[in-house]
Protein backbone atom coordinates (compact mmCIF):
# COMPACT_ATOMS: atom_id res chain seq x y z
CA UNK A 1 0.00 0.00 0.00
CA UNK A 2 1.03 3.45 -0.72
CA UNK A 3 0.37 7.05 -0.23
CA UNK A 4 -1.30 8.98 2.67
CA UNK A 5 -3.90 6.18 3.32
CA UNK A 6 -1.41 3.39 3.25
CA UNK A 7 1.38 5.26 5.60
CA UNK A 8 -1.91 6.09 8.38
CA UNK A 9 -2.64 2.27 8.22
CA UNK A 10 0.88 1.10 8.47
CA UNK A 11 1.42 3.38 11.60
CA UNK A 12 -1.68 2.33 12.95
CA UNK A 13 -0.42 -1.45 12.74
CA UNK A 14 1.44 -1.83 15.65
CA UNK A 15 -1.19 -0.41 17.67
CA UNK A 16 -4.10 -2.75 15.79
CA UNK A 17 -1.54 -5.84 16.90
CA UNK A 18 -2.27 -5.15 20.45
CA UNK A 19 -5.50 -4.38 20.56
CA UNK A 20 -5.99 -7.26 18.15
CA UNK A 21 -4.23 -9.68 20.93
CA UNK A 22 -6.80 -7.66 23.76
CA UNK A 23 -9.58 -8.62 21.23
CA UNK A 24 -8.69 -12.70 20.81
CA UNK A 25 -8.20 -12.32 24.56
CA UNK A 26 -12.27 -11.39 24.68
CA UNK A 27 -11.79 -8.03 24.99
CA UNK A 28 -14.64 -6.24 23.94
CA UNK A 29 -13.30 -2.56 24.41
CA UNK A 30 -10.41 -3.63 22.09
CA UNK A 31 -12.56 -4.70 19.59
CA UNK A 32 -14.76 -1.81 19.35
CA UNK A 33 -11.81 0.58 19.49
CA UNK A 34 -10.33 -1.47 16.04
CA UNK A 35 -13.37 -0.53 14.81
CA UNK A 36 -13.86 2.49 15.97
CA UNK A 37 -10.41 3.36 13.99
CA UNK A 38 -11.42 1.71 11.00
CA UNK A 39 -14.84 1.88 10.21
CA UNK A 40 -14.75 4.98 8.56
CA UNK A 41 -12.56 4.16 5.71
CA UNK A 42 -13.71 0.89 5.16
CA UNK A 43 -17.21 2.01 4.78
CA UNK A 44 -16.55 4.84 2.30
CA UNK A 45 -14.27 2.33 0.53
CA UNK A 46 -17.15 -0.03 0.55
CA UNK A 47 -20.16 1.93 -0.09
CA UNK A 48 -17.79 3.73 -2.99
CA UNK A 49 -16.82 0.14 -4.31
CA UNK A 50 -20.72 -0.77 -3.85
CA UNK A 51 -22.34 2.86 -5.31
CA UNK A 52 -24.91 2.53 -2.22
CA UNK A 53 -24.37 3.21 1.38
CA UNK A 54 -27.06 0.40 2.40
CA UNK A 55 -24.35 -1.93 0.40
CA UNK A 56 -21.82 -0.30 2.18
CA UNK A 57 -23.24 -0.95 5.33
CA UNK A 58 -24.21 -4.40 4.94
CA UNK A 59 -19.98 -4.83 3.36
CA UNK A 60 -18.94 -3.26 6.36
CA UNK A 61 -20.62 -5.41 8.60
CA UNK A 62 -19.78 -8.52 6.83
CA UNK A 63 -16.01 -7.71 6.46
CA UNK A 64 -15.79 -7.28 10.56
CA UNK A 65 -17.90 -10.28 11.19
CA UNK A 66 -16.19 -12.59 9.04
CA UNK A 67 -12.35 -10.78 9.85
CA UNK A 68 -12.86 -11.13 13.36
CA UNK A 69 -13.47 -15.13 13.11
CA UNK A 70 -10.14 -15.02 11.06
CA UNK A 71 -8.24 -12.57 13.03
CA UNK A 72 -6.17 -15.10 15.23
CA UNK A 73 -4.98 -16.19 11.37
CA UNK A 74 -4.24 -13.01 10.34
CA UNK A 75 -0.21 -13.16 9.45
CA UNK A 76 0.04 -9.27 8.94
CA UNK A 77 1.44 -9.34 5.90
CA UNK A 78 -0.77 -5.85 5.21
CA UNK A 79 -2.65 -3.58 7.13
CA UNK A 80 -5.33 -4.47 9.36
CA UNK A 81 -7.31 -2.18 7.28
CA UNK A 82 -6.17 -3.36 3.86
CA UNK A 83 -6.87 -6.87 5.02
CA UNK A 84 -10.50 -5.92 6.42
CA UNK A 85 -10.99 -3.94 3.02
CA UNK A 86 -9.56 -7.22 0.82
CA UNK A 87 -12.50 -9.30 2.87
CA UNK A 88 -15.10 -6.16 1.60
CA UNK A 89 -13.82 -6.71 -1.59
CA UNK A 90 -14.75 -10.46 -2.07
CA UNK A 91 -18.21 -10.19 -0.10
CA UNK A 92 -18.78 -7.61 -2.82
CA UNK A 93 -18.03 -10.55 -5.09
CA UNK A 94 -20.51 -12.81 -3.42
CA UNK A 95 -23.11 -9.86 -3.18
CA UNK A 96 -22.72 -9.47 -6.67
CA UNK A 97 -23.29 -12.85 -7.80
CA UNK A 98 -26.93 -12.99 -6.02
CA UNK A 99 -28.26 -10.66 -8.04
CA UNK A 100 -27.82 -7.03 -10.07
CA UNK A 101 -27.68 -4.01 -7.80
CA UNK A 102 -28.41 -0.51 -8.53
CA UNK A 103 -25.44 1.02 -9.21
CA UNK A 104 -27.27 4.06 -10.59
CA UNK A 105 -28.80 4.67 -7.33
CA UNK A 106 -27.47 8.12 -5.83
CA UNK A 107 -26.70 8.67 -2.31
CA UNK A 108 -26.44 11.41 -0.40
CA UNK A 109 -24.04 9.95 2.26
CA UNK A 110 -21.32 10.19 -0.59
CA UNK A 111 -22.00 13.84 -0.81
CA UNK A 112 -19.58 14.52 2.28
CA UNK A 113 -17.96 18.28 2.33
CA UNK A 114 -14.94 18.58 0.03
CA UNK A 115 -12.27 21.46 0.36
CA UNK A 116 -11.04 20.75 -2.84
CA UNK A 117 -13.41 20.67 -5.67
CA UNK A 118 -17.00 22.27 -5.97
CA UNK A 119 -19.37 19.84 -5.03
CA UNK A 120 -21.26 19.29 -8.63
CA UNK A 121 -17.85 18.15 -9.76
CA UNK A 122 -17.15 15.36 -7.25
CA UNK A 123 -20.87 14.38 -7.46
CA UNK A 124 -19.88 13.94 -11.19
CA UNK A 125 -16.75 12.20 -10.47
CA UNK A 126 -18.33 9.56 -8.28
CA UNK A 127 -21.48 9.36 -10.44
CA UNK A 128 -18.86 8.09 -13.01
CA UNK A 129 -16.94 6.07 -11.08
CA UNK A 130 -20.33 3.80 -9.82
CA UNK A 131 -20.70 2.67 -13.78
CA UNK A 132 -17.26 2.20 -14.27
CA UNK A 133 -17.55 -1.86 -15.36
CA UNK A 134 -17.16 -4.66 -13.13
CA UNK A 135 -13.50 -5.46 -12.63
CA UNK A 136 -12.51 -2.33 -13.49
CA UNK A 137 -13.79 0.27 -10.29
CA UNK A 138 -12.44 -2.18 -7.89
CA UNK A 139 -8.75 -1.27 -9.48
CA UNK A 140 -9.27 1.86 -10.10
CA UNK A 141 -10.98 2.62 -6.26
CA UNK A 142 -8.14 0.19 -4.66
CA UNK A 143 -5.38 2.26 -6.99
CA UNK A 144 -6.01 5.49 -6.94
CA UNK A 145 -8.16 6.70 -4.16
CA UNK A 146 -6.46 4.28 -1.38
CA UNK A 147 -3.33 4.11 -2.63
CA UNK A 148 -2.53 0.55 -2.57
CA UNK A 149 0.04 -1.13 -5.30
CA UNK A 150 -0.68 -2.99 -7.79
CA UNK A 151 0.98 -5.92 -5.98
CA UNK A 152 -1.38 -5.41 -3.58
CA UNK A 153 -4.25 -5.21 -5.42
CA UNK A 154 -3.19 -8.38 -7.57
CA UNK A 155 -3.57 -10.61 -4.09
CA UNK A 156 -6.95 -8.68 -3.21
CA UNK A 157 -8.50 -9.50 -6.62
CA UNK A 158 -6.94 -12.54 -7.05
CA UNK A 159 -5.26 -10.75 -10.76
CA UNK A 160 -1.82 -10.62 -12.23
CA UNK A 161 -0.08 -6.95 -11.21
CA UNK A 162 0.12 -6.45 -15.26
CA UNK A 163 -3.77 -7.47 -15.44
CA UNK A 164 -3.63 -4.94 -12.68
CA UNK A 165 -1.93 -2.40 -14.74
CA UNK A 166 -4.41 -2.66 -17.46
CA UNK A 167 -7.44 -2.55 -15.93
CA UNK A 168 -6.70 0.66 -14.72
CA UNK A 169 -5.21 2.33 -17.33
CA UNK A 170 -9.00 1.35 -19.37
CA UNK A 171 -10.68 2.44 -16.39
CA UNK A 172 -8.86 6.12 -16.15
CA UNK A 173 -9.85 6.28 -19.99
CA UNK A 174 -13.25 4.79 -19.67
CA UNK A 175 -13.77 7.87 -16.48
CA UNK A 176 -12.44 10.56 -18.90
CA UNK A 177 -14.81 9.32 -21.13
CA UNK A 178 -17.60 9.47 -19.36
CA UNK A 179 -17.11 12.99 -17.54
CA UNK A 180 -16.31 14.17 -20.94
CA UNK A 181 -19.52 13.12 -22.30
CA UNK A 182 -22.25 12.73 -20.32
CA UNK A 183 -24.81 10.63 -20.79
CA UNK A 184 -22.85 8.04 -22.04
CA UNK A 185 -21.73 4.66 -20.24
CA UNK A 186 -18.23 4.01 -20.27
CA UNK A 187 -18.97 1.02 -22.13
CA UNK A 188 -20.52 2.68 -24.96
CA UNK A 189 -24.59 2.27 -24.06
CA UNK A 190 -27.16 4.69 -23.43
CA UNK A 191 -27.48 5.70 -19.44
CA UNK A 192 -30.85 4.25 -18.43
CA UNK B 1 6.50 4.90 -21.38
CA UNK B 2 3.82 2.23 -19.92
CA UNK B 3 0.28 2.12 -20.51
CA UNK B 4 -0.62 3.20 -17.05
CA UNK B 5 1.47 6.23 -17.51
CA UNK B 6 -0.10 6.97 -20.38
CA UNK B 7 -3.37 7.68 -19.12
CA UNK B 8 -1.78 9.04 -15.83
CA UNK B 9 -3.80 11.57 -13.91
CA UNK B 10 -3.11 15.86 -14.67
CA UNK B 11 -2.83 17.57 -11.71
CA UNK B 12 -6.05 18.72 -12.27
CA UNK B 13 -7.77 15.51 -12.43
CA UNK B 14 -5.84 14.45 -9.44
CA UNK B 15 -7.27 17.07 -7.82
CA UNK B 16 -10.78 16.05 -8.25
CA UNK B 17 -10.02 12.28 -7.07
CA UNK B 18 -8.20 13.77 -3.81
CA UNK B 19 -11.24 15.90 -2.73
CA UNK B 20 -13.47 12.75 -2.89
CA UNK B 21 -14.00 11.92 0.99
CA UNK B 22 -11.86 8.51 2.18
CA UNK B 23 -13.54 8.39 5.13
CA UNK B 24 -17.74 8.30 6.52
CA UNK B 25 -19.06 7.60 9.48
CA UNK B 26 -21.15 4.26 9.47
CA UNK B 27 -24.60 4.72 10.97
CA UNK B 28 -23.82 3.95 14.93
CA UNK B 29 -26.36 0.66 14.99
CA UNK B 30 -23.91 -1.64 13.28
CA UNK B 31 -21.08 -1.48 15.52
CA UNK B 32 -23.56 -3.10 18.09
CA UNK B 33 -25.05 -5.32 15.49
CA UNK B 34 -21.30 -5.96 14.80
CA UNK B 35 -20.56 -6.58 18.25
CA UNK B 36 -23.47 -9.01 19.05
CA UNK B 37 -22.83 -10.96 15.82
CA UNK B 38 -19.20 -12.02 17.15
CA UNK B 39 -21.04 -11.83 20.76
CA UNK B 40 -22.94 -14.78 20.04
CA UNK B 41 -20.26 -16.80 18.45
CA UNK B 42 -18.46 -16.67 21.82
CA UNK B 43 -15.85 -13.58 20.89
CA UNK B 44 -15.80 -11.86 24.12
CA UNK B 45 -15.73 -12.53 28.11
CA UNK B 46 -12.56 -15.18 28.13
CA UNK B 47 -11.74 -17.93 26.27
CA UNK B 48 -14.11 -18.36 22.98
CA UNK B 49 -16.90 -21.09 24.63
CA UNK B 50 -18.67 -23.95 23.00
CA UNK B 51 -21.91 -23.91 23.68
CA UNK B 52 -23.78 -26.63 24.86
CA UNK B 53 -26.73 -28.99 22.96
CA UNK B 54 -28.63 -26.86 20.05
CA UNK B 55 -28.00 -23.75 21.41
CA UNK B 56 -24.97 -23.41 19.82
CA UNK B 57 -26.17 -23.84 16.37
CA UNK B 58 -28.73 -21.34 17.37
CA UNK B 59 -26.74 -18.30 18.38
CA UNK B 60 -24.31 -19.29 15.35
CA UNK B 61 -27.62 -18.67 13.48
CA UNK B 62 -28.24 -15.76 15.37
CA UNK B 63 -24.66 -14.80 14.46
CA UNK B 64 -25.34 -15.81 10.37
CA UNK B 65 -27.99 -13.03 10.60
CA UNK B 66 -25.98 -10.20 10.77
CA UNK B 67 -24.44 -10.98 7.60
CA UNK B 68 -25.70 -10.59 4.14
CA UNK B 69 -29.26 -10.03 4.11
CA UNK B 70 -30.16 -13.26 1.34
CA UNK B 71 -34.47 -14.36 2.14
CA UNK B 72 -35.95 -12.48 4.56
CA UNK B 73 -33.78 -9.59 5.51
CA UNK B 74 -36.01 -7.30 8.01
CA UNK B 75 -36.05 -3.62 7.15
CA UNK B 76 -33.80 -3.51 4.31
CA UNK B 77 -34.24 -0.34 2.40
CA UNK B 78 -35.96 1.30 5.07
CA UNK B 79 -34.72 3.72 7.34
CA UNK B 80 -32.05 2.57 10.12
CA UNK B 81 -32.69 2.73 13.45
CA UNK B 82 -31.61 6.28 14.25
CA UNK B 83 -30.04 5.51 17.67
CA UNK B 84 -27.37 3.16 18.14
CA UNK B 85 -28.63 -0.06 20.03
CA UNK B 86 -27.72 -1.06 23.81
CA UNK B 87 -28.64 -3.65 26.40
CA UNK B 88 -29.21 -6.44 27.36
CA UNK B 89 -30.44 -9.16 24.23
CA UNK B 90 -33.17 -11.43 23.73
CA UNK B 91 -33.52 -14.37 21.19
CA UNK B 92 -36.81 -15.04 20.39
CA UNK B 93 -37.11 -18.63 18.89
CA UNK B 94 -40.49 -19.01 16.79
CA UNK B 95 -41.61 -22.34 16.33
CA UNK B 96 -44.74 -23.60 14.26
CA UNK B 97 -46.87 -25.39 14.64
CA UNK B 98 -48.21 -27.41 11.88
CA UNK B 99 -47.91 -26.08 8.04
CA UNK B 100 -45.36 -23.14 8.01
CA UNK B 101 -46.36 -19.41 7.43
CA UNK B 102 -45.59 -18.45 3.18
CA UNK B 103 -45.12 -15.25 2.07
CA UNK B 104 -47.84 -12.99 3.78
CA UNK B 105 -46.49 -14.26 7.01
CA UNK B 106 -43.01 -12.97 6.50
CA UNK B 107 -44.32 -9.59 5.22
CA UNK B 108 -46.57 -9.12 8.42
CA UNK B 109 -43.34 -10.82 10.42
CA UNK B 110 -41.28 -8.07 8.86
CA UNK B 111 -43.98 -5.48 9.45
CA UNK B 112 -44.02 -6.27 12.98
CA UNK B 113 -39.89 -6.07 13.11
CA UNK B 114 -40.23 -2.54 11.09
CA UNK B 115 -42.64 -1.54 14.11
CA UNK B 116 -40.42 -2.57 16.78
CA UNK B 117 -37.17 -1.93 15.25
CA UNK B 118 -36.24 1.47 17.39
CA UNK B 119 -34.23 0.62 20.27
CA UNK B 120 -34.98 -3.17 20.19
CA UNK B 121 -35.03 -4.86 17.34
CA UNK B 122 -31.43 -5.92 16.51
CA UNK B 123 -32.07 -8.78 13.74
CA UNK B 124 -33.56 -11.78 12.93
CA UNK B 125 -34.04 -14.26 9.72
CA UNK B 126 -36.41 -17.24 8.56
CA UNK B 127 -35.22 -20.73 8.81
CA UNK B 128 -35.45 -23.30 6.05
CA UNK B 129 -37.47 -26.26 6.85
CA UNK B 130 -35.65 -29.32 7.82
CA UNK B 131 -31.92 -29.17 9.08
CA UNK B 132 -29.45 -32.32 11.14
CA UNK B 133 -28.80 -33.11 14.20
CA UNK B 134 -25.00 -34.05 15.14
CA UNK B 135 -24.18 -36.13 18.43
CA UNK B 136 -21.07 -37.80 19.28
CA UNK B 137 -23.09 -40.55 20.33
CA UNK B 138 -24.17 -41.21 16.74
CA UNK B 139 -20.80 -40.84 15.44
CA UNK B 140 -21.36 -39.45 11.90
CA UNK B 141 -24.91 -40.67 11.46
CA UNK B 142 -27.10 -38.01 10.85
CA UNK B 143 -30.55 -37.70 12.13
CA UNK B 144 -33.45 -35.06 10.11
CA UNK B 145 -36.14 -36.12 12.89
CA UNK B 146 -35.69 -33.35 15.53
CA UNK B 147 -36.80 -30.54 17.05
CA UNK B 148 -35.50 -28.34 14.58
CA UNK B 149 -37.93 -28.94 11.63
CA UNK B 150 -40.49 -26.72 13.86
CA UNK B 151 -38.30 -23.85 14.68
CA UNK B 152 -39.53 -21.45 11.66
CA UNK B 153 -37.08 -18.66 12.65
CA UNK B 154 -35.83 -16.44 15.33
CA UNK B 155 -35.38 -12.63 16.22
CA UNK B 156 -32.90 -11.19 18.54
CA UNK B 157 -33.93 -7.79 20.41
CA UNK B 158 -32.95 -5.83 23.31
CA UNK B 159 -35.04 -4.89 26.63
CA UNK B 160 -34.42 -4.24 30.03
CA UNK B 161 -34.97 -7.45 31.18
CA UNK B 162 -36.90 -11.05 30.61
CA UNK B 163 -40.16 -9.02 31.11
CA UNK B 164 -39.44 -6.17 28.87
CA UNK B 165 -38.33 -9.06 26.29
CA UNK B 166 -41.76 -11.28 26.78
CA UNK B 167 -43.51 -7.94 26.55
CA UNK B 168 -42.38 -7.25 22.95
CA UNK B 169 -42.49 -11.66 22.19
CA UNK B 170 -46.56 -11.35 22.82
CA UNK B 171 -46.77 -8.83 20.07
CA UNK B 172 -45.09 -10.81 17.10
CA UNK B 173 -47.77 -12.52 15.02
CA UNK B 174 -45.91 -15.60 15.05
CA UNK B 175 -48.41 -16.22 18.20
CA UNK B 176 -51.88 -15.53 16.24
CA UNK B 177 -51.12 -17.77 14.15
CA UNK B 178 -50.74 -20.92 16.51
CA UNK B 179 -46.78 -20.73 16.95
CA UNK B 180 -45.25 -20.73 20.08
CA UNK B 181 -42.24 -18.16 20.97
CA UNK B 182 -39.71 -19.32 22.87
CA UNK B 183 -37.94 -16.06 24.87
CA UNK B 184 -34.09 -16.32 26.09
CA UNK B 185 -31.58 -14.15 27.13
CA UNK B 186 -27.83 -13.99 25.27
CA UNK B 187 -25.53 -14.18 28.76
CA UNK B 188 -22.88 -11.92 27.64
CA UNK B 189 -20.30 -14.22 29.03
Amino acid sequence: MSGAAAGADASRSEDDRALTVRFLGGDEAAFRELYRRHAPAIYAFATRLSGSATDGEDLLQEAWVRGGGRLAGFRWESGLRTWLCGIAVNCWREMRRRGPRDAGAADPRMEATSRVVSDSDRIDLDRAIRFLPEGFREVLILHDLYGHTHAEIGRLLGMREGSSRSRLSRARSALRARLGAPGKRSDGMEEP
Amino acid sequence: MNEENETEWTKEERALLDGLPREMVPPSEVEGRIVAALAARGAFGGSRKVLPGPWLWLLAAAAAAALFAAGLSVGRGEAKTPARIAGPRFILFLFDEGERGGGNRVAEYKAWATRIRAGRYVTGQKLKPGGRWLTASAGSAESDKSESESLGGYFVIEAADLAGALEVARTCPHLRHGGRILVRAVDPV
